[in-house]
């Protein structure tokens, strides 16, 4: 069984079509980038996964799109569950003025059900998973704003991976980061296949093949190309494609 | 050489610097004039001991409890249903036509005097709803009035918790309820604090509002309910100065009970500035 797979999905926003008819399917402990230029629906389709859509107005979608087989648009699926299995990290650092210890529970807490030593496990397991844990384990009382943006981001990393989901996506996650956060980040995500598959947007082409198995092309709404990474940029088969890879557009 | 231009620039400066200082001159010159005035018969026994002799000797600590007894109540009963208007405004309304006719009512209801604020009060807590000139009917009409302060700051309070970080909460699967009451509120609270504050020392000094709904003439006894009227500092300085006995000997105590009211509002506005600027250094975001 595939962890996502997507059955030509179209979506609108009021009478404007943002992406049509995308269909691709996303083996487990993988990591998929999804890319093309601004305005090419990759957005859109990353936050279909955990329906961070449905606030927009005029949003409809059509076709099915299935995570570990379940259809997370059929009626019976209450969308404040399925955002409790598939985590999300944005594009700017978003810590809550909270410690960093009660930033990386605050997923575990809205569930109300781990005893208090069971929460600090989990805290301590995400910050070690998103490689935090060496910076901070001496003082988890500490403002989480007092972290540098690239810790920030990886902050926001462990508070996902705290509630163990099922899918993890990034939304242009290293955007607002320096060149040495970025690496760290880049390397965590590596590491992170292991246990998590994971969609992750960038604007980067270089970090598209560095850091994904499969890559996914969007443009105008439409997906253009989808593959294995390597094959991707070295044998792309749309024109479009090599353009936009090319750095000819974009 | 010097531009003209330049010494208009000169002059500018100096009419603005002037102009801003003359405010803080005026402000001084307040509380100097009341000092002189009134500093004489401040002592403990003034701020502790109830009237005595028909207003005449004693004390003013009844209207000093009175006072905050009834602002307690309007920053109470008004905190509470303005941080609720203001999160609906911010956070829940729909219909972008319906928020922004609820917002021109606010606005207006800021306009109405504090007198036709008394008038209502009256008809509708004391008379109506058989609340008596009391406590609890004067709390409420001074709520009221404080209400468009005090949605309007919620509101602000509300909005400017960033949307990244509601949107984040969402992501983490939070419901709109436990993202409102988990990141929304918590965010925001120390600015409604400090809007709450501040309304209270507005609230302390109003005098027109409690006029017909709770304020006694003369009363030195301290309230036992919030049902019973009181005594309040503003009320009771205009009827020292205008309505006493013999008010050549009652003056000199109205300087005091200026005195008195103006350094509990100041304490308050500084209070409420106290916060602030805590809160701009802990949440930075």
């Amino acid at each position: 069984m595939y962890k996502v797979e997507t059955h030509s999905v179209s979506v609108w926003y009021g009478s404007y079509k943002a992406l049509d008819a995308v269909s691709l399917a996303l083996e487990r402990n993988q990591v998929l980038a999804l890319i093309g230029p601004s305005g090419c629906g990759k957005s859109t389709f990353l936050r279909l996964l955990n329906r961070m859509n449905d606030f927009i107005e005029g949003f409809r979608i059509e076709g099915r799109i299935l995570i570990d087989g379940e259809d997370i648009y059929a009626p019976t699926v209450d969308p404040v569950h399925l955002r409790r299995r598939v985590g999300m990290v944005f594009q700017k650092p978003t810590p809550f003025p909270f410690s960093i210890y009660e930033n990386v529970a605050y997923g575990l807490r809205l569930q109300n059900r781990l005893k208090e030593s069971q929460v600090r496990e989990r805290v301590v397991q995400a910050l070690q998973q998103a490689a935090l844990w060496d910076e901070v384990k001496d003082n988890l009382k500490r403002s989480a704003l007092s972290l540098s943006g690239g810790q920030q981001q990886r902050l926001c990393i462990a508070r996902a991976l705290a509630v163990r989901p099922a899918l993890l996506l990034m939304d242009e996650p290293t955007s607002a980061l320096d060149p040495i956060s970025t690496a760290k980040i880049e390397e965590l995500i590596h590491e992170l296949r292991n246990s998590y598959t994971i969609v992750v947007v960038t604007h980067n082409m270089q970090q598209a093949a560095r850091i994904s198995d499969m890559t996914a092309f969007f443009y105008m709404g439409k997906l253009v190309e989808y593959g294995r990474t390597k094959d991707f940029f070295t044998n792309p088969q749309h024109p479009e494609t090599l353009k936009y890879i090319t750095g000819r557009f974009g | 050489m010097r531009k003209p231009k330049r010494l208009g620039e000169e002059l500018a400066t100096w009419g603005v610097t002037f102009i801003s200082w003359s405010a803080i001159g005026i402000l001084g010159g307040v509380l100097v004039f009341l000092l002189y005035k009134g500093v004489g018969v401040l002592s403990w026994s003034f701020l502790t001991e109830p009237m005595r002799d028909g207003m005449r000797g004693g004390g003013i600590a009844p209207a000093i409890v009175g006072s905050l007894w009834v602002t307690m109540v309007a920053i109470l009963i008004g905190g509470v249903i303005g941080t609720a208007a203001g999160a609906y405004l911010s956070e829940f309304a729909q219909q972008p036509r319906l928020k922004r006719f609820i917002e021109f009512l606010v606005t207006t209801l800021a306009g109405i005097p504090s007198i036709v604020y008394g008038l209502f009060g009256l008809a509708l807590f004391v008379t109506a709803l058989g609340l008596g000139a009391s406590i609890l009917a004067g709390g409420m009409t001074l709520a009221l009035l404080s209400l468009p302060l005090l949605i309007r700051n919620a509101q602000e309070a509300f909005s400017a918790v960033p949307s990244s970080l509601k949107q984040a909460s969402i992501g983490l699967g939070a419901s709109e309820t436990q993202t409102f009451f988990r990141i929304t509120f918590p965010i925001a609270l120390p600015r409604i604090l400090t809007g709450l504050v501040l309304a209270t020392g507005r609230v302390l000094g109003e005098t027109a509002p409690v006029l017909f709904t709770v304020a006694a003439y003369y009363l030195p006894t301290y309230p036992h309910s919030v049902l019973e009227p009181t005594m309040l500092l503003p009320y009771h300085l205009y009827a020292l100065i205008t309505s006493g006995v013999n008010i050549r000997e009652t003056y000199p105590m109205a300087f005091g009970t200026a005195l008195v009211l103006l350094i509990l509002t100041l304490c308050f506005t500084l209070l409420s500035a106290y916060l602030r600027y805590k809160l701009k250094k802990r949440y930075r975001v």
